[in-house]
């Protein structure tokens, strides 16, 4: 495969895909809302015009305050968690590797339970997404601290603890959601959220997660090169002039803080940030500094298809989208499996 | 090679995260059973609905603390759940309710499945639905998540947070008067409640004077009902002790076989979904500690259809009935479909 040439056609293919994919879920939902008027509250609101009288309060409020923040986050969680996905891929140099092999995401679901569990999430829309974050950041800094040896972390100890951390925290969550059975609708709303959905999030969501991806999104740019580095093993790294140890905590901490945002604002929504890098490095190759920006791309588009899918299937019910993106990744994971036995039964 | 002097740091942030989590897990377990906006929204259905005043507007503060105001009566009321449902069809004309919860329309526990069968209200479950019906009034449940009442409150809709985990009948009661003056059925709200007070008159009279308090113990999927629940308001009003209250319980808590046993109840009650009555008596039979109980041995084990068992809504009257008669009737039946 030659680098340098799928890019220039996979890229605009991508963006255009992008465009696509967003102005179907902005038409798309429970309820008709007709293209042209889809396209003039955008303008209106993006051009800071008033509406005229023929577009009704409804659409507008519907098109505005539901459908685009859904359309933004499933953005942003998209991408977040298939850069996530390749800067942990690269870091571990295991295909199979995925975001929340740290155990960040077990921390922002178990964040989450307690603040349902409190009754928090009944008086505040934030509740949810800054328990979640926290968790997060928890369970990064304690994963940190189990495997930090003088100042060194290597990558194995890291994912050790990340593994039995994520267990670990699991269980708690586990633990918290027997105990809750009792309040079946509590229950419910957890079983559900750790389903991953964007039903109901807002512009508070875009917020709240927005700046936390971008951040995360751009820096993975920055340490793309000794992504590429790394790769070739951390001695030859460190030859070529990279600071191993300081690389390897930016990037995870990049990864957990990418992920972290992302759990905190759509629940455990699987697969993405294993399968989207996986496939975008098959058109534009394992260099990071093509593939992560690539798959932020590619993640962005998946997801809000796969959250288009998830209010469209079954209307008015909606399909959780952990379930969509597991019915595409599943399968996927096997094909990845089945490959690399191929490839070992062949050497 | 670890230069132990270099991880002191670590047992100390172990600690701390375990501790944390202890502390979370205490918190969160310690708010089960609390979990709505109740007991902190003391100004909750503050109005002087009492009165009977037609006058407009209205204005009533909500669980949240967040007061509506009403400019005319409700022609087109919806609902987020199933209780709340229970309620509207209760109070208002079915043709007047424009959305309702899923469970509404499910025959195996909902009392008001034949109306929305009819009149086809939509499905609230998503806030696009919502908006479509362009609801007067939207009722949500006062455990219902932020996010969700937070979008049709921006949308300009008029929501209302109501309690719905009653623990006693006279909450049962306000609320039905409460609906009615949201939505000006005051007058049919008023006999909604009438209605209900003469059931729980009913059942306070089918115990004769003298006789023994029945010892009950309400039990569903192994957990049982103790005090702070409605099931322990039924009980009272119908004259019998609730023996899980009895033994400390408050709200909903497991019960395993050695605490069956021990309180050995003269009665046991238990909900199933519709149709389902004998079969959950059968296996409640074949429970070895439930078998050895003076329930059981009596006959006395009573398992009632989900929709009479388990509402929190005027038609809890239902179940302030079917107990009563079920305790004191000298014709009581084992299984009640």
């Amino acid at each position: 495969m030659t680098n340098g040439v799928r890019p220039k056609i996979f890229l605009p293919v991508v963006i255009l895909l992008l465009f696509i994919a967003s102005i179907a879920a902005l038409t798309q939902g429970s309820t008709h809302v007709d293209l042209e008027v889809t396209l003039r509250v955008l303008a209106a609101k993006i051009t800071f015009h008033t509406l005229s009288g023929s577009v009704s309060k409804v659409d507008e409020v519907i098109v505005w305050l539901i459908r685009v923040p859904r359309v933004i986050v499933a953005a942003f969680v998209g991408a977040g968690l298939a850069v996530a996905g390749g800067l942990m891929q690269g870091l571990f140099r295991n295909p199979l590797a995925e975001p929340n092999i740290v155990g960040v995401g077990s921390g922002a679901v178990l964040g989450a339970v307690i603040v349902f569990l409190s009754g928090l999430t009944v008086k505040s829309a934030l509740a949810l997404p800054l328990a979640g974050f926290s968790g997060a950041l928890l369970a990064l800094a304690t994963v940190y601290a189990l495997a930090t040896r003088g100042g060194i972390t290597p990558v194995s100890t890291l994912l050790l603890s990340g593994i039995a951390l994520a267990a670990l925290l699991g269980a708690i969550s586990s633990l918290l959601i027997s105990l809750s059975i009792v309040n079946w609708q509590v229950a419910q709303e957890i079983v559900f959220w750790m389903m991953g959905g964007l039903d109901s999030r807002t512009w508070t969501h875009v917020w709240i997660s927005a700046p936390f991806i971008s951040l995360g999104m751009g820096f993975s740019l920055y340490y793309a090169r000794d992504l590429d580095l790394l790769i070739q093993g951390e001695e030859t790294a460190a030859a070529l002039g990279v600071d191993v140890e300081l690389s390897k905590r930016a990037i995870i901490v990049m990864a957990a803080l990418l992920t972290g945002s992302c759990v905190a604002v759509a629940g455990a929504v699987g697969f993405v940030g294993l399968i989207v890098p996986h496939v975008t490095r098959l058109f534009v190759g394992p260099g990071h500094r093509a593939l992560l920006p690539s798959s932020a791309l590619v993640g962005a588009a998946f997801l809000i298809v796969c959250d288009l899918l998830a209010r469209t299937v079954h209307p008015p019910a909606e399909i959780r989208l952990g379930i969509i993106t597991a019915a595409f990744g599943a399968p996927f994971f096997i094909f990845l499996l089945l490959r690399k036995f191929r490839e070992v039964s062949l050497l | 090679m670890v230069d132990p002097d270099k991880n002191s740091g670590i047992p100390a942030i172990l600690i701390s995260s375990v501790v944390a989590l202890a502390l979370s897990l205490h918190l969160a377990q310690a708010y089960v059973g609390r979990l709505e906006l109740s007991d902190r929204a003391g100004e909750y259905g503050r109005a002087n609905f009492d009165t009977g005043s037609t006058n407009y507007p209205r204005e009533v503060n909500d669980a949240e603390g967040y007061a509506l105001k009403l400019a005319r009566p409700v022609h087109r009321a919806g609902s987020q759940y199933w209780s709340i449902d229970e309620y509207l069809y209760s109070i208002v004309p079915p043709r007047e309710v424009v959305s309702v919860s899923q469970s509404a329309y499910d025959r195996t526990y909902s009392n008001v499945y034949r109306w929305a069968e009819e009149f086809h209200p939509a499905i609230s479950s998503d806030p696009e639905v919502v908006l479509r019906v362009d609801p007067d009034l939207f009722l949500v449940s006062s455990s219902g998540r932020a996010d969700f009442t937070e979008i049709l409150k921006r949308a300009g809709l008029p929501v209302f947070r109501t309690y719905t985990s009653f623990t006693k009948l006279e909450e049962v009661r306000r609320t039905i008067l409460l609906l009615g003056y949201l939505t000006g059925r005051d007058a049919e709200a008023a006999g909604v409640a009438r209605e209900f007070d003469q059931a729980i008159t009913r059942a306070q009279r089918w115990k004769s004077a003298g006789a023994p308090a029945p010892r009950i113990l309400g039990y569903s999927g192994k957990y049982s009902y103790g005090g702070e629940t409605l099931f322990n308001d039924v009980v009272r009003a119908a004259g019998g002790i609730n023996v899980a209250a009895e033994h400390g319980v408050q709200g909903y808590e497991a019960v395993n076989a050695e605490g069956i046993l021990r309180w050995n109840p003269d009665w046991i009650v238990s909900g199933a979904a519709r149709g389902n009555s004998a079969a959950v008596l059968s296996r409640l039979l074949e429970d070895p500690a439930i078998s050895l109980t003076t329930a059981a041995k009596k006959g006395q084990v009573l398992v009632f259809e989900n929709n009479i068992f388990l509402p929190m809504s005027p038609f809890t009257a239902l179940f302030l009935d079917a107990l009563g008669e079920a305790l004191y009737s000298p014709k009581t039946e084992v299984a009640r479909d």
